[in-house]
């Protein structure tokens, strides 16, 4: 199952990655100029993506070869596909980014689907490119909110908090095509304790997510109106299956995104939540020249962001900082020799909480858990005060 | 979504390997992000500090000294280092007093060591360049701290059973000697290091000699300081308790083991300067001559969050003892102090123990009725 889960996700950021140098630009796909990298997937099984041509692990079916790149395209109009970020041609709406199969196939016998440009084999005609969506493509939200992929590979769920007091949660398979909510069942939890010695928690308070009556998502009217708001919707998919919680925090109303609004307003909230990666890359090490001040003042930043973050809600943007701080605690405490005995173990140990503490946030805050998120904000802010202090410089 | 398939990329073809399929080499477009690369900087992490127990014929389930061996295990690598269950070192050095850890050459591993592997194992785990390939690292099968001054053998090999996967057996062997010796250090050589998972050596019915963990050699220690000696007497037995586990790859043959004990010897100390063993357990104790406490050897009924052993002495100062972060009762270690503490009569011995929260994907080995216990060695003053 971990695999699954692994491959599913890779695929989309598989993907972020290794087009991201070639987003530029270079659209001309033809002959000698660049193709997208060959993965192999399996026909059954297409959320496993490997690097090397094999078996599928879940069917032992051989894998087939296929050429994945990112694009940018409309979240209602899906057969646009553009290079580069931008507005619909056809409604306005922003484009969002997607993954792509890209194969070759001729005008006259769809049928075709090469893996390189080239002419057809029987009519001689040249061979024109073709994309389509894959699987887990897009994680973007269709309606103004938040959005996470369920443990089971196969659901993707957005929240969203369309006017005060009111949670929505609306369900998509691996393509992003809505799900009917019938059969469903959950609750959206709005208070809880937690108790850190048993890793568990209690629910104080809970209200009933309930299918709309066009089925379209589930609703909760939540006791209190209030925001910023802070939800764990609580999700059974099948009525066998394992409850998975997805921790949703609201600081504004979130809007239904329209063509018109697209075209020239503002972003909600929560669609301002990049869902497929920007070509960013990862915080490379800290500068060897920069100073000692230079790092902790950078190492105190980093940390105010992550907090920022943290208060908004936006936990999947969170990494970015935390790698940063980590990468800044780690030049610190390389230059620690300067330090009196006792405080270099205090550095080092601090260091240490940092580095794990940044990559706990990292995973957390992909995972939409709440909970573990807040254990792991909260050692990495424990950390870089600690670290601070260490240095005798608690500001 | 931020970044958790970047982290995870890789793990496909990793898996894949796992499951053991054939996997044939093609244009390798592998999203590497890592800067850090098996053969330059990821295998010699693995080679000194994981090395003695993740090697080919080693006692752990993996060998992560190959390439071709470790690439398959790189998310099982994060998940360990991240959650800090490997290396399987416990001690909390902010707060707490320095301890030796096998000489030195076993330790905790840095932040930056740390970062380097979960680089690696997120950042598409890159082997590096060829011409940097390491060579092959074989187990050791000799004594680590050199020749002890007396080798004492199992008088046999002990089986255990095809059916069998753990079996502890305590084994007595004569020690020949005809006057009494001291002893400063002692340790183990397995005879089939794939399956000793862990030992003790003791005098019948006097201190333990040494609590030995793969990994570490205890003789490699400056064990019991200059000038401080275990007594063992003419015509003294040993017994030898050894834990054994099985390789899963050997969980259906039966596997023979005749494992080793050397003693390292030094002069006869002044009076009151033989160790002794003090025992105390959770309810505290209270000793009643002034010591000086060497060492600490908690032995663990269970996990725990948190293990603190310190001393109150009469006058109400706090004397930090050991400290260890989230211990495991697999790993019973003897913990020396780097500097000894000395204690006055009528000081209190106390334990803060913290019991970890259960995990389901980490159960614990069945909790030993004694509870939890700490046997301190100690000298006179």
């Amino acid at each position: 199952m971990l695999f699954v889960r692994v491959a599913l996700a890779t695929v989309l950021f598989t993907l972020s990655i290794l087009t991201a140098p070639m987003a530029a630009p270079q659209r001309q796909i033809r002959g000698d100029i660049e193709l997208p990298p060959v993965s192999w997937t399996c026909p059954m099984h297409p959320e496993v993506v490997d690097d090397n041509a094999g078996a599928c692990p879940i069917c032992k079916m051989a894998l087939v070869p296929v050429r994945l790149e990112l694009d940018w395209s409309c979240p209602v109009h899906t057969s646009i596909f553009e290079a580069q970020e931008g507005r619909c041609p056809i409604c306005r709406r922003a484009l969002v980014q997607v993954t792509a199969a890209v194969t070759w196939t001729c005008p006259d016998h769809p049928e075709v689907n090469e893996l390189n440009p080239g002419r057809h084999a029987i009519d001689g005609r040249e061979l024109v490119i073709k994309r389509e969506r894959r699987p887990h493509g897009d994680h973007n939200p269709r309606h103004g909110g938040l959005f996470f992929m369920a443990a089971d590979n196969t659901h993707h769920l957005e929240g969203t908090y369309p006017r005060p007091g009111v949670f929505r949660v609306f369900l998509y398979d691996e393509f992003t095509r809505p799900l009917p909510v019938r059969g469903i069942s959950g609750r959206a939890v709005t208070r809880e304790s937690f108790d850190p010695a048993t890793h568990g928690s209690r629910e104080l308070e809970a209200f009933a997510l309930q299918p709309s009556s066009d089925g379209k998502y589930l609703e909760a009217r939540l006791g209190s109106a209030t925001l910023p708001v802070e939800v764990a919707a609580k999700v059974k998919f099948d009525a066998k299956g394992p409850e998975q919680r997805f921790d949703f925090s609201f600081r504004a109303v979130t809007t239904e995104p329209t063509p018109a609004a697209a075209n020239g307003g503002q972003p909600s909230t929560a669609a301002s939540m990049p869902m497929a990666p920007a070509a960013q890359p990862l915080p490379g090490p800290a500068a060897t020249s920069a100073t000692t001040a230079a790092l902790l003042n950078d190492l105190s930043a980093q940390g105010d962001r992550v907090g920022a973050l943290f208060q908004k809600g936006t936990y999947a943007d969170m990494y970015f900082p935390a790698l940063a701080a980590k990468e800044a605690a780690l030049a610190l405490g390389e230059r620690a020799s300067q330090l009196r005995q006792t405080q270099r173990a205090d550095v080092a140990d601090a260091v240490r909480r940092i580095v794990l503490a940044a990559w706990l946030v990292d995973l957390y805050g992909d995972l939409g858990n709440k909970p573990k998120l807040t254990e792991a904000y909260q050692a990495l802010a424990t950390g870089i005060s600690d670290l601070k202090k260490a240095y005798g410089t608690a500001r | 979504m931020g970044r958790l398939a970047r982290l995870l990329i890789g793990v496909a073809a990793t898996m894949a390997l796992a499951a053991g399929m054939a996997t044939v080499p093609t244009e390798a477009h592998k999203p590497i992000t890592s800067q850090y690369t098996y053969n330059e900087h990821v295998f010699p992490i693995f080679r000194d500090q994981c090395g003695a127990c993740h090697v080919d014929g080693g006692v752990a389930p993996m060998s992560l000294l190959t390439y071709k061996d470790a690439r398959p295990w790189a998310e099982s690598i994060r998940e360990e280092l991240m959650g800090e269950r490997m290396p399987p070192h416990y001690v909390d050095n902010a707060g707490g007093p320095a301890i030796i850890i096998n000489g030195g050459t076993s330790r905790p591993l840095t932040a930056r060591e740390i970062d380097t592997i979960i680089v690696w194992a997120t950042g598409g785990t890159p082997e590096g360049d060829a011409a940097k390939r390491p060579a092959p690292v074989a187990t050791r099968l000799d004594w680590p701290a050199g020749r002890p001054n007396l080798i004492l053998r199992m008088s046999a090999a002990y089986v255990v059973a095809a059916g069998r996967q753990e079996d502890t057996h305590e084994f007595e062997i004569a020690t020949g000697l005809t006057q009494t010796r001291f002893v400063r250090a002692a340790d183990v050589l397995p005879g089939t290091p794939s399956m000793v998972r862990d030992a003790t050596i003791a005098i019948e019915n006097g201190p333990v000699l040494a609590a030995w963990v793969p990994g570490d050699s205890s003789a490699l220690l400056p064990g019991a300081p200059a000038g401080t000696a275990y007594r063992l007497d003419a015509g003294a037995k040993l017994l030898l308790r050894i834990h054994y586990k099985k390789s899963w790859r050997d969980e259906r043959t039966a596997r023979a083991d005749r494992t080793s004990v050397g003693l390292y010897f030094t002069e006869a100390p002044a009076p009151g300067r033989t160790i002794q063993p003090v025992s105390v357990d959770q309810a505290g104790r209270v000793v009643s001559n002034a010591i000086t406490v060497l060492a600490i050897r908690p032995q663990l009924d269970r996990p725990y969050a948190s293990v603190d052993v310190h001393a109150r002495t009469p006058a109400g100062l706090r004397v930090p003892l050991l400290q260890l972060r989230a211990p495991r009762p697999e790993w019973p270690r003897r913990y020396w102090l780097e500097r000894p503490a000395d204690l006055p009569a009528g000081s209190r011995i106390e334990i803060t123990a913290l019991p970890a929260p259960p995990d389901p994907d980490r159960p614990a080995p069945p909790a030993s009725s004694t509870g939890l216990m700490i046997s301190l060695d100690a000298v006179q003053p």
